[in-house]
């Protein structure tokens, strides 16, 4: 069964952060199948992680043979990321140019979707999928369990000698009805906490984004750049 | 739960070390003489181990628009003068002693090229020259008047925490190879530690360096660990006890710790007090 794809995005900063200190990123191809959705998440600890995680989720969804040779995708990100940083005409002072040196940080998610509804989904660290149901968590990957987040998740690195980390895999389907969310780490222990991401899937958006922005003034939600993007399906008209 | 306050740049915590500077501090680490190693004095070792301390810790607080001032630090030295030993930021007095981390980025007393090796890429590595900031150079003369220096610290923290009284509290780091030339510094540290903010008291950690061969005792919870030495039982009663995030990356180092750990080294070489200095100033998550 051929399906329609409709999007939302619900983003936000650490709450006594300006918005341009954002450091996660997302990203969306929906004119054409597949269809693409990446969102990253950018590591605090790192300088310049912001441009790292939108050009790793950019890149991602601008190429639908990106995921055929990860390594080149991994290259070609570090290269635009190192124009777009550390070239720049002016000099960095000291500790620009040490943490430059240093190299971004990020965690990666992507879903490619075909028009009958199957998909591939790439995750690097402890960004997470969730596939709902008929209103249920159907699917939580690659991790389901809230209190498993840790501040040391695996991380694609901008730097051109850094290993590549393996990329987690997983294949699935959707039908008419399902949605999937992507989200960064903060938003992703929330929601898999009984009962709050079937909770959150029977509002209105707007009612989405307060819940979670009160859940993150409350405590309940960490204090974390936090990202949820929302794909959900119906049938082809 | 105490020693939990979220770090921000709108609640900033506070170093602030305290560094003998007396002349004892021109010799050697211990050890070193008896064996005849060209090593380095431990005022020396003091400097570099310090500037780089605080390299690092500007480095957790940089961003690429800028330091973020999640610490405001401050380095007293106590020898010839007690007096602080960086810079004051533009806007405040000269005898302003804790400094937005900011400013101190801002500010070194110069910058160095070393030499650093680096990955070259291909399983090898190879050397580059890096600006390397210094804030102070080493000093060694006079006396070791550690209760004075305890005394403007408290001050410090004291003048600090009617400013920021919710926040996580000061850190206070005392370096030193020798007694206390003026007086008792037990009841000057607990001075420093009988201030609070709402997250709990100052704490103050004491790290002893090295004058002999007899290996180190890092970390102690109880005062049998201790060598029979009055100066040594004296510097652990005046250290606090480690909050849980220090406890944690203690044990991250290999430490065995308990809810009694103390933050105090007796006899350090330069290894155990670059790890102790790494332990002490892993204060909560920053955000």
């Amino acid at each position: 069964m051929a399906v329609t794809v409709a999007t939302h995005i619900i983003a936000f900063p650490k709450a006594g952060h300006a918005e341009a200190e954002y450091e996660d990123a997302y990203a969306l191809a929906t004119d054409a199948w597949p269809v693409r959705a990446a969102v990253t998440d950018g590591a605090t600890e790192s300088a310049f992680s912001g441009p790292w995680a939108r050009t790793l989720a950019e890149a991602y969804v601008n190429d639908a043979d990106v995921m055929a040779d990860q390594e080149a995708w991994l290259s070609a990100c570090r290269v635009t990321w190192a124009e777009d940083t550390v070239s720049a005409d002016a000099p960095l002072p000291w500790y620009a140019a040490a943490k430059a040196e240093e190299g971004a940080h990020a965690a990666f998610l992507g879903v490619s979707l075909q028009a009958d509804g199957a998909y591939t989904a790439h995750a690097v660290g402890d960004c997470c999928l969730l596939h709902l149901r008929e209103g249920v968590l159907h699917r939580a990957w690659p991790m389901d369990d809230p209190d498993a987040f840790t501040h040391h998740p695996a991380l694609l690195s901008s730097r051109p000698d850094a290993a590549v980390p393996d990329v987690q895999v997983v294949t699935g389907e959707v039908g008419a009805g399902d949605q999937l969310w992507l989200a960064t780490d903060a938003v992703a222990a929330y929601l898999l906490h009984p009962h709050r991401a079937v909770d959150l899937a029977r509002m209105s958006p707007p009612k989405r984004k307060a819940t979670l922005r009160a859940a993150q003034a409350n405590g309940k939600l960490r204090n974390d750049d936090s990202t949820l993007l929302t794909l959900s399906f119906s049938a082809d008209a | 739960m105490a020693y939990s306050a979220e770090i921000s740049r709108t609640a900033p915590t506070a170093f602030l070390f305290l560094l003998d500077q007396s002349a004892s501090m021109q010799d050697a680490f211990g050890g070193a003489k008896e064996k005849g190693d060209a090593a380095p004095s431990k005022a020396r070792v003091l400097a570099d181990t310090v500037n780089k301390l605080l390299q690092n810790l500007i480095l957790r607080c940089a961003k690429e628009d800028g330091v973020r001032d999640y610490f405001h630090v401050g380095v007293i030295g106590y020898g010839q003068r007690v007096q602080p030993v960086v810079r004051p930021a533009p806007d405040q007095g000269a005898t302003d002693v804790l400094i937005p981390i900011s400013h101190l980025a801002e500010q070194p007393l110069r910058m160095e090229q070393r030499t650093k090796e680096v990955p070259d890429g291909s399983g090898g590595v190879t050397k580059r020259r890096v600006q390397t900031p210094i804030w102070f150079d080493p000093q060694a003369k006079n006396g070791t008047p550690m209760c004075q220096a305890l005394d403007l610290a408290a001050q410090t923290v004291r003048d600090w925490i009617d400013l920021h009284p919710h926040n996580y509290p000061p850190i206070v780091l005392n370096v030193t190879d020798g007694e206390a030339t003026d007086g008792d510094p037990l009841q000057y540290a607990q001075q420093v530690r009988s201030f609070a903010t709402d997250d709990g008291d100052v704490l103050l950690f004491n790290i002893h360096l090295s004058e002999s061969e007899e290996p180190a005792v890092e970390l102690p919870d109880a005062m049998g660990e201790l060598p029979d030495d009055e100066y040594a039982r004296q510097l652990y009663q005046m250290s606090s006890t480690l909050p849980f995030s220090m406890r944690a990356a203690a044990e991250q180092e290999g430490y065995r710790v308990t809810l009694d750990t103390r933050g105090f080294v007796f006899n350090a070489d330069p290894v155990a007090l670059v790890r102790f200095l790494e332990i002490g100033t892993r204060p909560s998550t920053l955000r």
